[in-house]
């Protein structure tokens, strides 16, 4: 596939999406947004891609979740949305405001209307400040009518959200971690905001608390008619209170789809990982778990296809690689991370000089390497040979020569181009993997003779 | 196990915890034993019981899973075993950890000769019976889990604190059943008599622990390598190259690719599940027999979760490893534990093995727990457990679970539940709730468990219930 055909596909799926939203009520529309924390200047000139092009709707009313590994940007992604974080680009449209591009008294009046209940509710209350004070500040932030009925107005909602009046006067140290978040969903409320960003609200709390918790915010959702972008790492939470949602990784969104669907018939190999390493409650199931090897990668230095490709089970190969043994082709994405790795790490003088001296080198030797990671394999000949050049680059300390020519053999389209997001089902669920091409075989059917 | 041999009968399969281990004989022997811990905390306000009369075993190559909510003593129970409880907590008396291995104790007899006894010679000086009179010792042989006096061994009361009693120098751990002091055949460590060097050498050497956050248990400022190399010069005496050598196959050994390199790098050079690996790899330096696992998985991603499961389950198949694994996460438990033991408010209120305690919970809060996991059922609103964990500041004469519990009666503001057999039969499927064993109607359940409460207590603080309440109320 050719660069230039993708663009247009692109942009027409990109309409589509819009063409398709236009019958709901849609009450944030997100355009390929992007927050980069700079690298800081001349010495570190590459920044971190925390959000890199995401585009998604919320409509009015709906619970959207967003699921995915720490460090995949779903913090930072409602961070901008309620503008803690400023984005580098794209748009943020709370019906038809761009809010990226607010400052001054009109972010601060736009802000009445979105709210943010933060994960930790012993760090996000000050201990200094009785409840009363805490949950009032916004009031008089925005010099809401008068003292009195600010008072009557807090009252009123420590009352809603399960908590008594004479809580007023009390401190945030007296109260458990359950009643602490209800305090910092009463301070979110005071100013009757439409979208609320959750950030994992319930993540610190005990099973029987998370639940309590989960219930009020159905309840007030319900009673105020409150949109919420739930962020979680816990799927059985977001299985549980989501309307639909979008399931991040290294600042993309993998798939965005109704929960029920998305959970039940996952279309993207990472949504498929991901659901398959949730631990089921229920020792008799005997999972066949897809194991995820590694980590993800460095969002300093994303991979340059499908931002997944390097752990992905469902990775399309070269033709004359797809038969290669699974654990065979395990070792050889071992082997790249290590290169990688390697290529990043400064070798100080020392090292240096242990090396050149033989003694003991910091640095294990490519041979050490290989007998770690293929001694127990059968290497069929084709690789074998390969192997030996991507070694004799490794002796002559060129990891990236090495790097490319792995990539050269075992790349395929994951590696090379983004993939486009592909609609997968009549709900008009998005995926974004190379797999949905008419060209390759889908993820399912690949996972299913890989890896079960 | 040689020490608590004891005939079985019919009355005696339903007196708890202590016969278990017997019941259960076709099992491996557990290495770990422990019987009724408690561990408190003396602050100025009030005594808190963290840990309070908590009794299981650990067996090689088997997990033993701990669940419950924070403030349900797990964390406690773990650094009892390791003896990591700093004051102003400490292990009361009555409490026993032992640990059950040959080699160990012939080693540690070696190693500390003077703080060795032989248990043979003690046993014939003293009659166990007759101790239970001596002015020193509060307990009653029931609090040992036997229905009469002449059942306990010397080894019951050495092992629980009792020891002077018998003479002994507080400084006395290891016990030799079997055999003599200098050649020991059978025998065991008692943990909460060490201090000292055998303290030193059971904590890192036979007892080894992973914590929660793999960031706090590592040392910003020293290499990963470093850290290992510690624990093997101080357990095994290695240094220089060689050291350096076993640090790197501990690393592979735990999956870190490319472990020449990483061995020289810092903790922040390393990814959370790397760290996590370190740490164990850290806790394995010394080979130890048992591991304990305290959330070592709670601040990790579920795909890098799954990796360290996987991993600890490698490990315990390599090295016969006993693992004791603390979580909240019913999952979690569910996938890894052979065994679980369901905490609540510093007691263990359910014992299972692990498919039927999810096949079929008894305890209230057990069934509880299970209901308010989103995503498993069907109906619109969470079940929830309305209130919170209790501290638990004084000794329970009532079941602490009450006032959150849906099916609670009269008699459980009256009555200390104790841990009995769910039903006839079942020894493997302990809970304590005063509506077990289920084959008997509730009011004469209730009077068992007040039976078996009112003898224990009877010689320590208070007396727990009145009869006449208990007998005649119904639900």
């Amino acid at each position: 596939m050719s660069q230039e055909p993708t663009r247009t596909e692109r942009a027409a799926s990109d309409d589509d999406r819009i063409d398709a939203d236009t019958d709901e009520d849609v009450m944030v529309k997100v355009r390929n947004l992007r927050t980069y924390y700079e690298g800081g200047g001349l010495l570190n000139p590459t920044p971190v891609k925390a959000v890199d092009g995401v585009s998604f709707d919320i409509r009015r009313g709906e619970t959207l979740g967003l699921v995915g590994e720490s460090g995949c940007g779903k913090t930072t992604l409602g961070r901008t949305l309620v503008q803690l974080e400023s984005a580098t680009g794209g748009e943020i449209l709370f019906d038809d405001v761009d809010a990226t591009e607010l400052s001054g008294t009109e972010l601060e009046k736009w802000r009445r209307n979105a709210q943010i209940v933060f994960q930790d509710p012993d760090s996000s209350l000050n201990d200094r400040m009785t409840i009363g004070e805490i949950v009032r500040e916004p009031l008089d932030v925005h010099d809401w009518k008068t003292p009195r009925e600010r008072r009557q107005r807090v009252q009123e909602l420590l009352d809603t959200v399960g908590l008594q009046r004479e809580h007023y006067y009390r401190y945030p140290h007296q109260f458990s971690g359950g009643q602490r978040q209800r305090i910092g969903i009463a301070r979110t409320l005071t100013l009757e905001p439409d979208f609320i960003v959750l950030d994992e609200p319930v993540s610190a709390l005990d099973v029987s608390v998370q639940a309590e918790v989960i219930n009020l915010l159905e309840d007030l959702q319900d009673e105020f008619g409150l949109t919420y972008l739930f962020i979680a790492h816990d799927l059985s939470v977001v299985k549980h209170i989501c309307d639909r949602v979008a399931v991040m990784y290294l600042g993309h969104i993998m798939e965005l789809g109704p929960t029920e669907e998305l959970f039940s018939d996952p279309a993207n190999p990472y949504t498929h990982s991901l659901l398959s390493a949730i631990p089921e409650p229920d020792p008799t199931v005997e999972k066949d778990r897809i194991r995820l090897h590694g980590t993800p990668p460095n969002p300093r230095h994303p991979p340059e296809g499908c931002p997944f490709s390097t752990r992905c089970p469902a990775r399309i190969r070269p033709d004359e690689y797809e038969h290669l043994d699974n654990e065979l082709w395990t070792r050889l994405n071992t082997l790249r991370e290590v290169l990688r790795e390697r290529e990043r790490a400064d070798r100080t003088v020392t090292d240096r000089i242990r090396e050149l001296l033989g003694k003991d080198p910091r640095f294990g030797t490519i041979d050490e390497i290989y007998d770690e990671l293929f001694a127990d394999q059968s290497v069929p000949s084709n690789v074998d040979a390969i192997l030996e050049e991507v070694a004799d680059h490794v002796r002559a300390n060129d990891e990236t020569a090495a790097l490319d020519q792995l990539k050269a053999e075992f790349g395929g389209a994951c590696e090379s181009e983004p993939p486009e997001y592909y609609t997968v089902s009549d709900t008009g669920r998005q995926s974004f993997c190379h797999r949905h091409d008419d060209g390759y075989r889908s993820p399912d059917e690949v996972l299913n003779t890989r890896h079960r | 196990m040689a020490t608590e041999s004891q005939p079985e009968s019919e009355t005696e399969r339903e007196t708890g915890t202590g016969s278990k281990a017997e019941t259960t004989a076709d099992r491996n022997d557990p290495i770990i034993t422990v019987r009724n811990l408690q561990t408190a905390f003396f602050t100025d306000k009030e005594v808190i019981r963290a840990v309070d009369g908590v009794s299981f075993d650990i067996r090689p190559s088997e997990t033993v899973g701990i669940v419950g909510e924070s403030g349900s003593g797990k964390s406690v129970t773990a650094r009892s075993i390791m003896g990591l409880v700093e004051s102003p907590g400490r292990i009361l008396d009555g409490s026993s950890i032992r640990f059950h291995h040959t080699e160990t104790v012939r080693e540690f007899a070696r190693r500390f000769p003077g703080r060795t006894v032989d248990l043979g010679a003690l046993e014939a000086e003293h009659d166990p019976a007759s101790l239970f009179a001596h002015s020193t010792v509060d307990a009653t042989p029931e609090a040992f889990g036997y229905d009469d006096a002449s059942e306990a061994t010397v080894a019951d009361f050495v092992a629980t604190g009792y020891g002077e009693a018998l003479g002994l120098d507080p400084k006395d751990c290891v016990f030799v059943t079997d055999g003599s002091t200098d050649e020991p055949v059978d025998g065991f460590v008692e943990i909460t008599r060490l201090s000292g060097d055998p303290q030193r050498a059971m904590r890192g050497g036979r007892i080894a622990m992973v914590f929660q956050d793999p960031l706090t248990s590592l040392n910003p400022v020293y290499t990963v390598g470093n850290q290992i190399k510690e624990a093997l010069r101080l357990h095994r005496g290695l240094s220089g190259a060689e050291a350096t050598r076993e640090a790197i196959s501990l690393l592979e050994a735990v999956g870190i690719p490319d472990a020449r390199r990483r061995v020289a790098e810092y903790p922040h050079q390393f990814s959370g599940g790397m760290r996590q690996r370190a740490v164990i790899a850290m806790a394995l330096a010394c080979d130890p027999e048992v591991l304990i696992c305290d959330e070592p998985t709670t601040a990790l991603d579920v795909t890098i979760q799954a990796q360290i499961l996987d991993l600890l389950e490698e490990l315990q198949d390599e090295r016969d490893l006993g693992i004791m694994f603390i979580t909240h996460d019913m999952g979690v438990i569910a996938n890894i534990s052979h065994r679980v033991n369901v905490m609540y408010a510093g007691e263990v209120v359910e014992t299972a093995d692990v498919e039927p305690l999810f096949a079929d919970p008894k305890h209230p809060y057990t069934r509880g727990l299970l209901e308010s996991i989103p995503g498993q059922q069907s109906g619109d609103r969470l079940q929830t457990i309305e209130g919170n964990v209790p501290t638990p500041n004084e000794p329970a004469t009532y079941c602490r679970f009450a006032p959150r519990c849906p099916e609670a009666f009269a008699d459980c503001t009256e009555v200390h539940p104790v841990s009995l057999p769910v039903e006839e039969g079942a020894d493997d499927h302990t809970a304590a709730c005063l509506l077990y064993p289920e084959h008997r109607s509730t009011p004469e359940a209730v009077n068992r468990h007040a039976d078996r409460e009112d003898s224990i207590s009877e010689a320590g603080a208070s007396p727990a219930t009145d009869d006449d309440t208990t007998g005649g109320e119904n639900r």
